[in-house]
């Protein structure tokens, strides 16, 4: 098996692993038994689980680095730049969608120091949403609840028509981050 | 033993030891309910299990947290679950309270929003439950967890989940959403987080038609 090919097969049996058993509950031992690898490969490639944890979550490492520059370079108080954000976040949650999960999903992971980066990335575009740091709490909570609808409707839609659930969710989302304080909830 | 002694030790005797003259088999349920001793426990216990996670709080950490023993805890439960049982159960029952009060499906917007505003208020009251129940692995697992996550299935029918895909994704966002709200902003001002959670759920499930379609950025108001 070529290098490209062993790496790829150990990506899709450590999600695979990861997402039943848990970061806490997985040891690179395990991943190269069910990947039917020595586990000396896995230690020489990726050290320990860290190391293999950071190899995972790369994929989402660079889109949402760009997402989060362009989001800081847009003018999100008009709507159109901000569905685009928006858009921009839940199709690269659903194009790694199992690394999504370990990363939003993984109490355990989430300690770690690449999920931990991934998250803090995730925070910036937060950040941005709300309108900056100084935002108000009411652009805060709405920044948060936007992207934790779209978070939600990745990882539990999954088996649902796809198109459905990006338009919901984009609706949904731009719901939150557009319908002012107090609107429906007057008497 | 006098009252006063059990509320400053949680039912343990001056020296400390685990003292208490009847094991709890002994002591009837009513009477061991109105020990202050166990609700300070249960106080402890929530904090604790709140704050650090329920699987990473064993006996111990909340025995030295009172300043009593472990057989001084045991006096009041018999075990941790049980701790665990006493401080959710009652929230838990207040959501079966709710969700019974309503008669069937609520699509009357005026009634939506008045369950909605009733479960914020819930909700918020114990918001560290909430965040306990849907964010710690091991109480999510637990019958309490699922318990409440049964109720939230009765919640999302109620608001017209089963009626088609965009409106399970609706109610599924809204709940999520108001849920985050409340737990992550509970330290700040109460009622604007209640107000804006509200706002946010009833915004989630008002949101179709145009808001669903592409163009729907074109006609949407601009951000305060």
């Amino acid at each position: 098996m070529d290098p490209d090919a062993r790496t790829g097969r150990v990506t899709d049996v450590a999600l695979g692993r990861l997402q039943t058993t848990g970061f806490a509950g997985t040891t690179l031992e395990d991943i190269a038994r069910a990947a039917d690898l020595p586990d000396a490969d896995l230690r020489a490639c990726f050290g320990d689980m860290e190391g293999l944890l950071r190899h995972l979550v790369s994929p989402l490492v660079d889109p949402l680095d760009r997402l989060t520059a362009s989001a800081a370079a847009g003018e999100l108080r008009r709507p159109a730049p901000l569905r685009e954000v928006i858009e921009g976040y839940f199709d690269t949650l659903v194009a790694h969608r199992a690394v999504a999960g370990l990363v939003l999903a993984d109490p355990d992971a989430a300690a770690t120091e690449p999920v931990r980066r991934v998250r803090t990335t995730v925070m910036k575009l937060r950040t941005q949403l709300a309108g900056g740091p100084d935002a108000d709490l009411d652009r805060s909570i709405r920044a948060a609840a936007a992207l934790a609808a779209v978070e939600s409707a990745v990882l539990e839609f999954v088996e649902s028509d796809q198109q459905v659930v990006r338009d919901v969710v984009i609706g949904a989302a731009m719901a939150i981050l557009l319908s002012a304080l107090g609107a429906g909830t007057g008497p | 033993m006098s009252e006063s002694v059990c509320e400053a030790t949680g039912g343990v005797g001056p020296d400390g030891a685990a003292a208490p003259r009847n094991p709890p088999g002994d002591v009837p349920a009513a009477a061991r309910e109105l020990r202050p001793g166990r609700q300070r426990m249960l106080t402890v216990a929530r904090r604790l299990f709140c704050s650090q996670g329920y699987d990473r709080t064993p006996l111990r950490a909340i025995s030295d947290a009172l300043g009593v023993t472990k057989a001084a805890v045991y006096y009041h439960f018999k075990a941790k679950d049980d701790i665990l049982v006493a401080i959710v159960t009652p929230v838990l029952d207040r959501i079966d309270q709710l969700v019974d009060s309503a008669s069937g499906p609520l699509h009357d917007p005026d009634d939506r929003r008045r369950f909605l505003q009733r479960y914020v208020d819930l909700l918020s009251t114990d918001a560290d439950i909430t965040t306990l129940l849907l964010g710690d692995p091991v109480v999510t697992e637990h019958p309490l967890g699922r318990r409440f996550a049964a109720q939230r299935e009765q919640i999302r029918s109620l608001l017209g989940a089963d009626e088609s895909l965009p409106a399970g994704i609706r109610t599924s966002t809204a709940l999520r959403t108001l849920e985050l709200a409340l737990g992550e902003f509970g330290d700040a001002d109460p009622a604007q987080v209640r107000e804006t959670a509200l706002s946010i759920a009833i915004a989630v499930l008002d949101a179709g038609g145009a808001a669903e379609g592409p163009s729907a950025s074109a006609s949407a108001p601009e951000m305060a």
